[in-house]
């Protein structure tokens, strides 16, 4: 049977010192790196020192002095969402940036309850738990490794019953990279960005095929 | 819409206040932004740095509530945040979701009068390279003037659930944008070239025709 993912969400996470008051829609509309409707249309929900954070039709963008989240629930824009990111940050290339996280998240149906359970227990065995808990039952867990390329950072998966799906679960990869060492001249962007760019590819087929190894332990 | 003061009665710039508490306040500031846009909250033990800390598809943002699932929090640590925190209007961050059966990225060859064609690559590498022909009505006003022979566009054809839970199908156009870059911009660039060129020892010969002139 397909495997497939019922809602599929992606974003983008980077660690380094901004300016939060900077990243305001019109900003952005008037550099042209969104529609200029889209710009005058964006729900602005709060720009102060400490955090700025708006919303388009397609994608939320969420900054405080030192992380930016550019997240989208809508695959059609997952390249988009990367590009938004490329282009900002080729503009403001002098921003300090240390490390991007490139996150994949999925919401899974599973066929029945009885099937999430059987999924929940292949991860969290019952033997180990039966005498702890009476009728424990999986609410979250997250492993984490070391990358299996050249940069620093981790991959990190979570695995939570899902909220939106009955019978559902929920997966979350984090592949989080570290910049090298900044140069002489000081911790830029460019880096960073550059990471992006190159490791966006393997990054998300690398997280999709994790994930449905994973639910594969499910029944469908 | 700015943070109100009020929700951090005590801190004024300038204050005379010891540093201490001021930290505590700036502290607590924090967490309130934090628990109104469900942002990371400041103490993450399980979570990784660059990870997206909430849930992208919540549907509420309650402030004041029970943290949810206490991820993150003990019992303790709850309800020391749940005594700082002020009652704020709930708004609803339900959004709409799409779940594209084919995505495709472009690159545009040529333009007509009404059509355009582009090269197609299959962005979930399930089928070859292929040429199409594309409406130009397929694409949205504001990115008319983007296309020209090499511009890059996504493609996406497959369901759209909006916020209300109405499902519909859709085919959608977008172009890549770009930024736009100032003269200011171009002419930094450039003096930043010539600089690392000179340093470099490149091209000395017109660095001196150059400066003969």
């Amino acid at each position: 049977m397909k495997l497939d993912a019922e809602i599929r969400g992606m974003s983008i996470v980077l660690l380094g010192d901004f300016n939060p008051k900077i990243f305001q829609p019109a900003w952005f509309g008037g550099h042209e790196l969104i529609r200029p409707t889209e710009a005058d249309e964006a729900e602005v929900e709060i720009v102060h020192s400490e955090v700025t954070r708006f919303r388009l039709d397609w994608v939320v963008l969420q900054v405080t002095c030192d992380r930016l989240v550019v997240e989208t629930v809508q695959d059609a824009f997952f390249e988009a969402s990367r590009d938004l990111v490329l282009a900002t940050f080729g503009l403001l290339g002098h921003t300090p940036l240390r490390s991007v996280g490139i996150n994949m998240e999925a919401h899974w149906r599973m066929a029945s309850a009885e099937a999430c359970q059987r999924f929940n227990r292949v991860l969290a065995p019952e033997r180990a738990w039966q005498e702890l808990l009476d009728q424990g039952e999986l609410r979250n867990l997250t492993m984490r490794a070391a990358r299996p390329d050249h940069h620093g950072g981790y991959v990190q998966v979570q695995v939570q019953p899902s909220r939106r799906i009955e019978n559902g679960i929920f997966l979350n990869v984090n592949d989080h990279y570290d910049a090298a060492k900044p140069s002489a001249t000081g911790p830029g962007a460019r880096a960073v960005m550059e990471i992006l760019r190159e490791n966006w590819e393997s990054s998300r087929e690398r997280s999709l095929s994790m994930m449905e190894q994973l639910v594969r332990y499910g029944d469908f | 819409m700015e943070i109100s003061e009020s929700l951090v009665p005590r801190y004024e710039r300038g204050s005379q206040e010891p540093i201490q508490t001021r930290v505590a306040q700036l502290e607590v500031l924090d967490d309130v932004v934090a628990r109104m846009f469900h942002l990371p909250l400041r103490f993450e033990p399980m979570l990784g740095a660059t990870s997206q800390a909430s849930d992208l598809w919540s549907s509420r943002i309650d402030v004041g509530a029970p943290a949810r699932e206490s991820l993150w929090t003990t019992g303790q640590e709850t309800q020391a945040r749940e005594a700082l925190l002020p009652r704020l209007p709930v708004s609803s961050g339900r959004r709409g979701v799409s779940s594209s059966s084919e995505r495709w990225e472009g690159v545009v060859l040529g333009v007509e009068s009404d059509v355009f064609r582009a090269r197609l690559a299959d962005l979930d590498q399930r089928a070859p390279d292929e040429e199409a022909e594309v409406y130009l009505s397929e694409v949205s006003d504001e990115d008319r003037g983007l296309v020209e022979p090499g511009a890059v566009f996504y493609w996406s054809i497959g369901y759209y659930t909006d916020r209300t839970g109405q499902r519909m199908r859709r085919s959608l156009v977008r172009f890549r944008r770009l930024p736009t870059w100032t003269k200011r911009e171009l002419d930094d660039a450039r003096r930043e070239a010539e600089e690392t060129c000179r340093i470099l020892g490149w091209g000395s010969e017109s660095t001196d025709a150059a400066a003969k002139r």
